[in-house]
């Protein structure tokens, strides 16, 4: 039997009413409850609610981690029981798969949707969650004179880089040959506090 | 009815065009009104003697100048692009110019010449200008990523630092420091202290009467004139060649040393009464000339 055969009742006509409400989350608690506990109940409107909940195979993210996937189950399993009763615990086990893969679903977009913003917000001290999901922070803002500062003394510093590195190569080479000359050490310790230093005008440049 | 009579305009329609044109045409004649290439600029800042004064110009000219006054005197002119800002407290003053918009790639232009007291702290920063300071006795930093960085008759501490931009310190006395790039620095009758450091820029030296060490990779060092007396000049370069030019008659101790190229030197009577140079060069070749 199709949902089209199913007898329509009146607490049809009110879920069909209050349908759009409830998949907008306009819908108050006690009212979401009715809504699914006459799904649960009713062969039609449980067609109408899964068709109406099903995400397209063409709308899944590829898999996500691992670590990320376990985590975001953990949080849906780890909600209060009154919460998780309210989505899942009164429908039937047809129903309980597709609302937990919404929510999944949910959890992942979120979790794209913050990976791909930009970022504006200072991390909060959890370094490796923000290594994970802050992209490259725009380092002026936007500011486009900035950014051409950054650029001009970027390219008067590359070929001195060059020069730096072509003599930190020269002297590594003469240093193979006599591991244990002082003098040369001393040299090449001299080129490395200039790329040093140059490294840290350049970055210093536009701050 | 025709298809060629026009609906009439409702008067709420008319209404609303009438408001977009009286918006639009003032905007519309601004734009085609050519903007000025520069602005005159004049601002003044209460200041105490010892003001620490911070100054960002990205491109264009700063001109430091002292007087006699306990405050900040800010002249010049900024281009059509920048707008000038600045500010703070009697012991602390900030000023410059920025971009009128964060869209312009265009760096912010002005020429200014800032008035301060003698004894004032300033910093400066440019990115493709020009830094002239006189006659200053506190403290003075200066940063150039392009354009000349020049100093006359400074006291104090004195710290430049470029990348592509050359320096030029005339008559200073104190600590001097100069970290350059691939800019020339060129230091004239300095005493105190003094470090320098570049990349392939050349240092010159005339009229050295300091202690210093003089750092270089590929630029050449050149000391032309200077009295050493109770001080020592420690050089090194890595591939610049050392030219030292020494009095015959009160020429310094030289200690000088190269791993792959030839020392070339007079026999000259040295003495460490008169000074010490040290000279240390991984390919460069030295050469000490009597004069």
């Amino acid at each position: 039997m199709t949902h089209n055969d199913a007898p329509r009742t009146a607490a049809c006509a009110a879920f069909d009413a209050t349908l759009v409400d409830y998949l907008a989350g306009r819908l108050t608690e006690r009212a979401a409850e009715r809504i699914e506990a006459h799904a649960a109940e009713c062969v039609r409107c449980e067609c109408v609610l899964e068709l109406a909940t099903r995400v397209p195979d063409a709308d899944f993210a590829p898999p996500l981690p691992d670590v990320v996937r376990t985590s975001v189950l953990a949080a849906v399993y780890a909600q209060p029981r009154s919460a998780a009763t309210t989505a899942v615990g009164t429908l039937t086990p047809s129903w309980r798969w597709p609302i937990a893969g919404g929510a999944l679903l949910a959890a992942a977009a979120t979790l794209v949707l913050i990976a791909r913003a930009p970022e504006t917000r200072e991390p909060r001290g959890d370094s490796a969650r923000a290594s994970i999901t802050t992209p490259p922070e725009p380092r002026y803002g936007g500011n486009a004179a900035m950014e051409s500062a950054a650029r001009l003394a970027s390219d008067r510093a590359r070929s001195e880089f060059e020069s730096l590195d072509a003599a930190a190569r020269e002297i590594e080479g003469a240093l193979q040959a006599s591991p244990g000359d002082a003098e040369l050490r001393v040299y090449l310790s001299a080129v490395r506090a200039r790329r040093s230093e140059l490294a840290q005008r350049v970055s210093e440049a536009t701050s | 009815m025709s298809s060629l009579v026009r609906p009439r305009m409702s008067s709420r329609g008319r209404r609303l065009l009438c408001k977009v044109a009286a918006t639009l045409l003032p905007l519309a004649s601004q734009a085609q009104a050519p903007l000025p290439v520069v602005q005159p600029v004049h601002r003044g800042y209460a200041a105490t003697r010892d003001v620490t004064l911070r100054i960002y110009v990205p491109a264009g000219r700063v001109r430091v100048v002292v007087w006699s006054r306990d405050s900040v005197d800010v002249s010049g002119t900024i281009g059509a692009n920048a707008s000038a800002f600045g500010g703070g407290s009697r012991t602390h003053v900030k000023l410059g110019v920025e971009s009128l918009t964060q869209e312009d790639s265009t760096m912010p232009r002005a020429d200014l010449v800032v008035s301060v007291p003698r004894a004032a702290r300033i910093w400066i920063k440019t990115i493709d200008g020009d830094i002239d300071v006189r006659d200053t006795a506190g403290e003075l930093e200066a940063y150039a990523v392009r354009g000349r960085i020049a100093v006359h008759d400074v006291r104090g501490v004195t710290v430049l630092e470029s990348i592509d931009a050359p320096v030029s310190v005339e008559r200073a006395a104190g600590d001097l420091r100069v970290r350059g790039g691939k800019g020339d620095v060129s230091l004239d009758a300095v005493q105190g202290t003094v470090s320098v450091a570049t990349i392939s820029g050349a240092v010159t030296l005339t009229r050295f009467n300091a202690d210093g060490r003089i750092e270089t990779i590929g630029g050449s060092v050149t000391f032309r004139s200077g009295v050493l007396a109770g001080m020592q000049l420690d050089v090194q370069t890595h591939a610049g060649a050392i030219n030292l030019s020494v009095p015959a008659a009160r020429a310094p101790a030289l200690d000088l040393a190269t791993r792959a190229a030839p020392v070339v030197f007079p026999t000259l009577a040295q003495s460490p009464a008169n000074g010490r140079i040290v000279a240390r060069s991984f390919k460069g070749r030295i050469v000490v000339a009597a004069r």
